[in-house]
């Protein structure tokens, strides 16, 4: 079990040691930050910091659903496409009339349900996870579409009677409410991870499976929970994501949105091979995101070349994964990523 | 005497009527002989549609158009979604190519990636008609949005409400959808055709998105921080410069920096310019874009050319629209097809 309760602290010595995959990305992020603000003006005002982490808040939230499955050693690659179809299900609600409450109870519902079902096909059923949820991401986006999309790729949110909105247009003590939603979604994550037996089972499975099942924890039931709260989490980053451009993009399904969740998770040192990393390192991992495409947008940096600097942190992230977690005959496994 | 003219009167009467008689009677021939003649020509004509996805009213009134129109000719029709995937839409042209249908219609996804199908299809003796993105490789025929014409609308609006004596900053963002598709290469050359050299208008940034509207929102929400006295957002599709609007909105900036876009012209880009999402737009209008397609395809049909050996261009009309000026019915709604799926 090694250093579950401890969180991601490596194990292996040297630099690590001391360093640490998330002090890595501290640094990172602050000589970032530095950089930033001496070629761009303003860079690090509040205001700037403020609106480019209101940017990742959606990304953020996101990462944290993901980095829950990861730490118990599972992947939901149906994040992105749970989160556009089950919002694009409660805004086809609201437009067809149905009360605010009852559109967004149900995609709520039809959230939860996808998350049982990842976890039933996952822990029960016994498909690797990497597979399980690839293909369920292909059937829910046609499901989806094919039901009640009637075809169509984008659902508009309605132009008027609709509250659940401000979301994205107030702010609260001038922080807008997608960022606070990030902090406290950040914050249940981390308590829940930390102190509750529930996330010390999370921990525990992912860090050795057969052990985790041999000392009583239903390893099965938790594949349920995490699943489930993955999904769920999707759904809300897909409620805030709908108010602010106010429509529902299905077509989210082919975008790098997925791969940023994953670069996130990873950059913040949640290990892929399960049972490491802290919400801590994956809120860090947001912003140093955040933080790249503001600074490279500001100086308009042809998007291609954004493309390439996020392929390489995102491959940076898994050789420093890698070195400090090194495979051995213990931790590998058929169907490991 | 009035026995006798009206007699005459009533003689003449009979001759006209016999003397039209035999005119109509001529022109009822000729037109059933042009309408069998138009009929036989384009009965079990098949074309091939390939966008780059479904799903959007701009590609929905294409569609229906075709799929209305050509059944209404006797021609068969056939859609190959190509789901924004640059490899589904290879595979799609390569499929339609070995189908061997009478008319490809091509809507590329960049100007590159199906230059040499598009060739090998006209060489294979298929008509190629390439829709509002075309590629390096000219076909048949191109109907099409005029981006060179709306970009320098486009443009001049941008200088009469953002340059100089407007007493605005003249800056600009520019949000394409990829920068290598056509209608991005053909608006950027035109824009900078028409500010350069001119010093009231600056390009604060020039971005992708990839045409999604929560890429076109984060990079609009993050422009505005920093130049919060942004005039102007020129962003080359609706479809995404909805997300742009919302961060000029929630930026509490509607009426000052100003959204500048084009499209097909549905109910959406109506209710964006009532609800002050668009500020400025260029309709195009795909319904009527996919009359102008069957229209090209039923004279290629007809005309009997060889396939490749000509290159017709047919731009469409566009429509300036404001939020004062718009009218209700310069938009228009989806038809409904689904009798004919």
């Amino acid at each position: 079990m090694a250093d579950s309760s401890a969180g991601g602290v490596p194990a292996s010595g040297g630099v690590s040691k001391y360093l640490g995959q998330e002090g890595i990305v501290f640094a990172l992020t602050v000589i970032l930050l530095i950089v930033f603000t001496g070629m761009i003006s303003g860079f690090s005002s509040p205001e700037n910091l403020l609106s480019l982490t209101r940017n990742v808040a959606v990304l953020g939230i996101l990462s944290v659903g993901m980095a829950v499955v990861v730490i118990s050693r599972g992947i939901d690659l149906a994040i992105t496409v749970t989160m556009s179809i089950t919002a694009a299900f409660s805004v086809v609600l609201m437009t067809a009339g149905y009360s605010e409450v009852f559109a967004l109870g149900a995609g709520l519902a039809a959230a939860l349900a996808i998350g049982i079902f990842h976890g039933w096909i996952i822990a029960y059923v016994e498909m690797p996870a990497l597979f399980a949820t690839l293909a369920s991401a292909l059937f829910i986006n046609g499901f989806g579409r094919w039901l009640f999309m009637d075809g169509q790729q984008r659902a508009y949110v309605p132009q008027e009677g609709v509250n659940y909105i401000m979301i994205a247009q107030e702010r609260i003590l001038g922080v807008p409410i997608p960022v606070i939603m990030f902090v406290v979604m950040s914050l249940l994550v981390a308590a829940l991870l930390k102190y509750t037996n529930l996330g010390r089972h999370i921990y525990a499975t992912g860090d050795n499976l057969g052990t985790a099942r041999l000392s009583g924890i239903s390893t099965r039931v938790l594949a349920l929970i995490t699943y489930s709260l993955c999904a769920v989490i999707g759904f809300i980053a897909g409620i805030i994501q709908s108010a602010s451009t106010m429509l529902v993009n299905t077509q989210v399904f082919t975008s790098t949105l997925l791969f940023d969740v994953i670069l996130v998770v990873v950059i913040g040192g949640v290990s892929l091979q399960g049972g490491r990393g802290r919400i801590r390192g994956v809120v860090l991992g947001t912003l140093l995101v955040g933080i790249v495409l503001n600074g490279l947008t500001l100086l308009n940096v042809h998007s291609d070349i954004q493309a390439i600097i996020k392929g390489l942190l995102l491959l940076a992230a898994i050789l420093v994964d890698n070195w400090l977690h090194p495979r051995n005959e213990e931790t590998a496994r058929q169907g490991d990523m | 005497m009035k026995k006798f003219r009206k007699s005459i009167l009533a003689g003449l009467a009979v001759v006209a009527a016999a003397g039209l008689g035999t005119m109509a009677a001529a022109q009822q021939g000729a037109d059933a002989k042009q309408r069998a003649a138009y009929f036989e020509a384009l009965a079990g004509k098949k074309i091939v549609f390939v966008p780059i996805a479904m799903g959007d009213p701009l590609m929905q009134g294409w569609d229906a158009a075709l799929r209305i129109q050509s059944h209404d000719a006797g021609m068969e029709y056939e859609l190959k979604d190509a789901n924004w995937s640059t490899q589904s839409m290879s595979q799609a042209i390569a499929a339609a190519i070995s189908e061997k249908p009478d008319v490809i219609v091509a809507h590329n996804i960049n100007v590159q990636l199906l230059a040499r199908d598009l060739k090998r299809a006209n060489d294979e003796g298929i008509y190629v008609i390439q829709l509002n993105l075309a590629s390096n490789q000219p076909t048949d025929a191109l109907v099409g949005a005029d981006w060179t014409g709306i970009a320098e609308a486009t443009s001049n609006q941008i200088i009469a409400d953002c340059g100089e004596g407007s007493g605005k900053s003249g800056k600009v963002a520019i949000l394409a959808g990829q920068l290598t598709a056509a209608d991005s290469v053909l608006m950027n050359q035109a824009m900078t055709r028409i500010f350069d050299g001119r010093d009231d208008i600056e390009i604060v940034a020039s971005q992708a998105t990839n045409w999604e509207a929560e890429k076109a929102r984060e990079v609009t929400a993050t422009l505005l921080q920093q130049h919060p006295d942004l005039c102007a957002v020129f962003a080359h599709w609706d479809g995404f410069a909805f997300g742009a609007g919302q961060a000029v909105k929630q930026a509490g900036k509607s009426g000052e920096t100003l959204i500048y876009t084009n499209g097909g012209g549905d109910r959406r880009a109506c209710d964006a310019l009532g609800s002050g999402i668009f500020d400025r737009y260029w309709s195009y209008n795909s319904l009527a874009q996919g009359r102008d397609l069957v229209l090209a395809a039923k004279w290629l049909i007809q005309s009997g050319i060889k396939p490749g050996s000509q290159n017709i261009a047919l731009y469409s009309p566009s429509t300036y629209m404001t939020p004062e000026t718009y009218t209700d019915d310069q938009c228009w709604d989806v038809p409904d097809v689904s009798h004919l799926k």
